[in-house]
């Protein structure tokens, strides 16, 4: 790297404002060798702040509606990955499973049902070995079950 | 393992976002792109790879690098690259945004506007975003010896611009 080239450098440092005050003068005394070096110097020191051209401004509606849309695009992820969409049919099916129990349990018109159709079955299979009782209650059903007065 | 949590992440979009947007206008300034659909886009993408940042460069130059690279892809697809080559300085369209900006403030726009790309890039990330040039360096892939003599550059021609323009110094 040449005189001319480190010179520069030196230049470049003095805008970003690496250089103390004494260094900055030692640097204006070595550009006065090269006077082409000394104007750009002169020019660039003088530059605008070129953050003024774009000010930093509020932006709170669009950081909101940028959260809300991570949110959003997080719960989507959740929901469509492999593992979750396999654990959550589980889970439905196992809910599925145990309301029909529950509800095949405690309710009270299928757990009749159920007595009507044992019998049924005894009075099918054992017939020899009904009680009064129970043929009352198939007779009864079936008319129920027909519409027979 | 990540070195920042999702939570962490989220609760830095208030600070990061209206630098970043700054930025992204600057960056973008003449071409059709909003800066707010780059953002959108960047802090999608970032929280859906959080994992990948590893902490060595700051998490405003990760995110600066991901705007970047779906600038340069957005770029890539509607060919503006070569469309704002082409187009000069005086060419350039006034937004209403600019009807509402100061004069001094349109001339220095369009004074970086008038940069080479590289230089213009240089500019807006080291004396309008005030990066310094190892992180400049990082996302460039640019040695830093490199952006000093570039940034010289950049500045003599934006001096020429500027008397040009009549902007005094």
């Amino acid at each position: 790297m040449n005189e001319r080239d480190i010179l520069e450098l030196k230049i470049n440092d003095a805008v970003d404002g690496l250089l103390s005050e004494p260094e900055i003068d030692q640097l204006k005394s070595q550009l006065e060798k090269y006077p082409d070096l000394q104007e750009t110097f002169n020019d660039v020191m003088n530059l605008p702040d070129f953050a003024k051209a774009y000010p930093i401004q509020e932006h709170e509606p669009a950081i909101t509606a940028l959260k809300q849309e991570m949110i959003s695009q997080e719960t989507r992820i959740y929901f469509l990955s492999g593992n979750n969409i396999l654990k959550y049919a589980a889970a439905i099916a196992i809910m599925i499973f145990m309301t029909s129990t529950y509800l095949f349990i405690s309710n009270p018109s299928l757990s009749q049902e159920r007595e009507v159709w044992d019998t049924v079955w005894m009075e099918v299979h054992q017939p020899a070995g009904l009680e009064q009782d129970d043929t009352e209650t198939y007779l009864g059903f079936l008319d129920n079950f027909l519409g027979e007065e | 393992m990540s070195y920042l949590t999702k939570k962490e992440f989220e609760s830095s979009i208030d600070e990061l976002y209206p630098r970043l947007h700054r930025a992204m206008t600057a960056y973008l300034y003449g071409t059709s792109l909003e800066p707010d659909d780059i953002l959108q886009e960047t802090f999608l993408k970032a929280i859906r790879n959080l994992h990948t940042f590893q902490g060595g460069a700051s998490l405003y130059t990760w995110m600066y690098s991901i705007a970047r690279n779906i600038c340069i892809d957005q770029f890539r697809k509607l060919k503006h690259e070569k469309k704002r080559d082409f187009a000069s300085v005086e060419e350039l369209p006034i937004t209403a945004e600019e009807k509402n900006n100061t004069e001094e403030i349109n001339l220095l726009r369009k004074a970086i506007m008038s940069l080479p790309d590289d230089l213009r890039e240089l500019v807006i990330m080291k004396a309008i975003d005030e990066m310094g040039y190892r992180q400049i360096s990082d996302i460039t892939g640019v040695n830093e010896q490199t952006l000093k003599s570039r940034m010289l550059k950049a500045r003599k021609l934006l001096s020429i611009e500027l008397k040009k323009m009549g902007v005094r110094s």
